[in-house]
């Protein structure tokens, strides 16, 4: 049943059935009402006359929402470190991405509409 | 209850199919996030695209939100009632997360007949006759990263009505929700950043 | 076939479509990599005649006009960059090699192994269909710039309707990228998963072959870079079909991005095809330097900081693209830093065969040639490019050409041969002939610096890249330029026509070569030598339990020269 069919010789790679690999949880209906109320505050954000300040909360508020599903949702809270090291791995590629493609991007004017 | 995971006692133990989905997602989040930075980019370089954003439905993509988080919710529901191993409870709650899903698609489809009838498509011919050559860019990465999205989340609602069914037949195989689940909250992510960066900024 | 046995003889066309034994998946991807290589090596021989002889009449192709020679060159690159080097150093070693060696019975996810060889075949079929096109094979580089990408230019067939465009070759060749990007996905979370949680008992991740390691290090590398280009690619994909404008700066859009975007891939991808290959120049070394691998530890954490490192110097293949010349600075100075880990790794390999009892075997002549090749002639040069200024007059020349030349063929031939001549007769059962065996050595060796060495000399000279011909520029066709051209072209002609000597030896031995006699005729400690050659269905028919490193030769207190992994002293 848990084993699902180890061949004689490998059961040490089960180590543990996964069905029986539970973790610590929050409270999810807590973190549920959590993230409602910051949905409720970005929205009424986004009324903001200034969209400077508008885009910083609103994505600051964005990141925190993605936090809370990511750690507690998602339980990466209790999971083994290697996880959080592929996800930083994401994100470094991510900002090295961002980072690079900035300077050749934004400032500059490349718009062009060729004749007729 | 326990508070710590058995496989945190190893830096490196997890069972393998939470690695893979976790393997997944990092990746799925450097796909989405390569869109996203695009979109960022193009965004800080023309003032014009903020114009296009007020074409944007902001009920519909506000209701769609709550849409999702609420299906995120149900989804980690579904996934306490599979560490119970309570077969029907599993199924309530899967059952009402791809409820969530077709309510959103369904809103999605709403939104997009609108645009489309205002003229804004992949390629918008309508906004090149007017000259607006920067603005048609918006609408062509917008189709683009809600698309793609969309079809992330009819691939994720297939994912967890075949575990479902799976675990109903057979009444075990329970850590499929999770991994199912762990799907389901990477699209509901991705979404918590195209909303607000589609629909908020002006 | 005779190749591997299993316990239930099924019938080869039962095995090819449902057999999910990564042993045989391993051996489709080695046969579909070869065959779709044929061609590509094909290409290079008939447009490098063109560019020596340019009146020779070539069978099979005539006389080649600028826009096929565009096609051939651009093919060429893609297959051997695409599904070449990747098809051998990561799917087939990693396929065959990583669960035997960890003392396993098959990957962590059989079905899903499968169904990623499904989508390199499909990846294959797709290519090929695209010559069919009316376009006859898209000519546009193997890095696929924008605008020459998306429009019709230099066809002679327009686009008009979305089934012109759909049908074209730019498109079918973007499909079969795709494809076999999402393949190769597949197959990383495979590996990946596999190196943690399906190891031999008492092999813990520092007792674990530093070619199992490389390998999954560099899946992860891609799985990481590729993100970005997949975006980009469906990107451009709508600009083709769907008249988006992403990369196009009437509407806004930007061919840089495609730039920015397929390098930020570009570059980690030249590592992950370097990984592997340093890693099968690890097994090979160690077991006929009979001499344990210097600084396991210390490959591994430069590798790791080489690693993250090659996140950050895509921009150097955009020196004279006009991106800001401070950027500029910051990327050429990365790029020179990166050099470092794989000069460490290069030396921990030298001080490996510092003072060891070394048995010049064929694998090894390959792996020595390549370790020499790769460094100085590849690695110097990459020096030289990463410096901003240098690239400025080297760019687009023959020099950048013989650059890649220089690291990517002793990565992926040398070591793949040096893999290939260590491993057959643990997956055939059989000996390869040595007298063909040293025979396609000497030739492959001595031809391909042959074709190298000139370029090098050429595009110092001037020559540029891409171009159909130079006799009608004076400075390129006078003085000794014109034979170093053909220098260069019958080394290339040459260097082709002798791997046919290795696939007429493959073939051959495959079914009437010597049988070996020993499971284990290198003497070697890892653990897929531990097992029948070539190893049963479910690789051992008692599951090993490991007790120390996987490179114990020499050993003090062993009568042998060496002790095998799952040997107690």
């Amino acid at each position: 049943m848990s084993t699902h069919g180890k061949p004689q010789g490998l059961e040490h790679e089960l180590w543990v059935p996964a069905e029986d690999d539970y973790h610590g949880h929050p409270n999810y209906l807590k973190v549920y009402i959590y993230l409602l109320i910051l949905f409720a505050i970005t929205v009424f954000a986004s009324l903001i006359p200034n969209p400077m300040i508008v885009f910083i909360v609103v994505f600051s508020i964005s990141i925190i929402k993605a936090s809370m599903v990511i750690l507690n949702f998602m339980h990466l809270k209790w999971e083994p470190n290697i996880i959080w090291y592929m996800l930083l791995l994401a994100l470094i590629a991510l900002a090295f991405l961002f980072l690079g493609l900035y300077p050749d991007t934004v400032p500059i004017e490349r718009f062009f509409v060729p004749n007729g | 209850m326990n508070t710590t995971s058995l496989s945190k006692i190893a830096w490196n133990r997890i069972p393998q199919a939470r690695f893979a989905m976790w393997t997944l997602i990092a990746g799925e989040f450097v796909i989405f996030g390569g869109l996203i930075v695009v979109y960022l980019l193009n965004r800080m370089k023309y003032p014009g695209w903020g114009e296009m954003a007020m074409h944007t439905n902001v009920v519909a993509g506000t209701i769609n939100t709550f849409v999702l988080l609420t299906s995120s919710f149900f989804v980690v529901k579904a996934h306490e009632a599979a560490v119970k191993k309570n077969v029907e409870k599993v199924k309530f709650w899967i059952w009402l997360t791809i409820l969530c899903a077709l309510i959103f698609l369904g809103i999605k489809a709403y939104e997009y007949t609108h645009e489309i009838h205002l003229g804004f498509t992949l390629s918008s011919p309508a906004l090149l006759e007017q000259g607006k050559h920067v603005e048609t860019l918006y609408w062509a990465l917008y189709y683009t990263m809600t698309g793609l999205h969309g079809l992330h989340v009819v691939g994720g609602a297939l994912a967890l009505f075949f575990v479902m069914r799976n675990v109903a037949k057979t009444k075990s195989y329970f850590h499929r929700i999770e991994a199912a689940g762990l799907y389901w909250h990477m699209v509901d992510i991705i979404w918590i950043f195209l909303f607000p960066l589609i629909y908020l900024i002006h | 076939m005779t190749m591997s046995t299993t316990h239930e003889n099924k019938g080869f066309w039962h095995r090819f479509f449902f057999s999910l034994d990564h042993k045989d998946i391993g051996l489709q991807y080695l046969i579909t990599t070869m065959f779709i290589a044929f061609f590509a090596g094909i290409f290079a021989m008939v447009f490098r005649i063109h560019l020596a002889f340019p009146d020779y009449h070539i069978p099979l192709f005539g006389i080649i006009d600028a826009k096929e020679y565009n096609i051939l060159v651009t093919n060429h690159g893609l297959i051997m960059v695409l599904w070449l080097s990747m098809g051998i150093l990561l799917a087939t070693a990693g396929n065959y090699l990583i669960p035997t060696m960890l003392g396993t019975d098959d990957m962590a996810f059989p079905k899903l192994n499968k169904l990623s060889y499904w989508f390199f075949l499909l990846s294959v079929i797709i290519l090929i269909i695209s010559f069919f096109l009316p376009q006859k094979g898209f000519g546009g580089g193997w890095t696929l710039y924008p605008p020459l990408s998306v429009g019709d230019f230099g066809y002679n067939t327009p686009y008009k309707t979305f089934s012109d465009r759909f049908f074209s070759s730019n498109t079918f060749v973007l499909l079969a990228i795709a494809l076999e990007f999402v393949a190769l996905l597949m197959g990383g979370i495979n590996f990946m998963v596999t190196l943690f949680n399906k190891r031999a008992k008492g092999m813990g991740l520092l007792q674990v072959p530093l070619l199992v390691w490389m390998i999954v290090i560099a899946s992860i590398l891609f799985m990481f870079s590729v993100g970005p280009l997949v975006a980009g690619t469906f990107m451009l994909l709508l600009d083709i079909n769907a008249g988006t404008g992403f990369y196009d700066a009437s509407r806004g859009g930007d061919p840089l991005l495609w730039e920015h975007l397929f390098w930020f891939f570009g570059h980690p991808e030249v590592y992950v095809i370097l990984l592997p290959g340093l890693g099968i120049l690890a097994e090979v070394i160690t077991t006929n330097a009979r001499k344990t691998l210097f600084g396991y530890k210390f490959i591994l954490v430069l590798v790791l900081i080489a690693t993250v490192l090659s996140l950050m110097v895509w921009a150097h293949h955009q020196f004279v693209a006009g991106v800001d010349p401070r950027a500029a600075t910051v990327f050429g100075i990365l790029t020179i830093i990166i050099s470092l880990p794989f000069a460490g790794v290069i030396l921990s390999f030298l001080a490996t065969l510092w003072k060891s009892n070394l048995r010049l075997t064929l694998p090894m002549k390959w792996a020595m040639s390549a370790i020499v090749l790769f460094t100085i002639l590849g690695g110097f040069t990459g020096l030289h490019l990463g410096a901003a200024l240098f690239d400025m007059y080297a760019h687009d020349t023959s020099f950048v050409v013989a650059h890649f030349h220089y690291t990517l063929i002793p990565v992926v031939i040398f070591a793949g041969m040096a893999g290939f001549y260590h491993w057959f007769n643990k997956f055939s059962g059989r000996e390869l002939n040595q007298f063909l065996g040293n025979l396609h050595f000497w030739l492959t060796f001595i031809f391909f610096n042959g074709f190298g060495i000139p370029l090098f000399l050429l595009g110092l000279a001037g020559q540029p890249r891409r171009y159909a011909g130079y006799d009608h520029i004076p400075y390129l066709s006078e003085g000794y330029l014109p034979l170093l051209r053909e220098i260069a072209t019958i080394s290339a002609v040459i260097l082709v026509l002798s791997q046919f000597i290795f696939i007429f030896n493959f073939i051959w031995s495959v079914y009437k070569g010597k049988k070996v006699t020993s499971n284990n005729p290198w003497q070697s400690t890892t653990l897929e030598w531990q097992t029948s050659s070539p190893p049963p269905h479910g690789n051992f028919e008692v599951y090993p339990v490991v007790y120390h490193g996987p490179y114990e030769y020499n050993r003090p207190g062993v009568d042998k020269d060496f002790l095998p992994q799952n040997q107690k002293i």
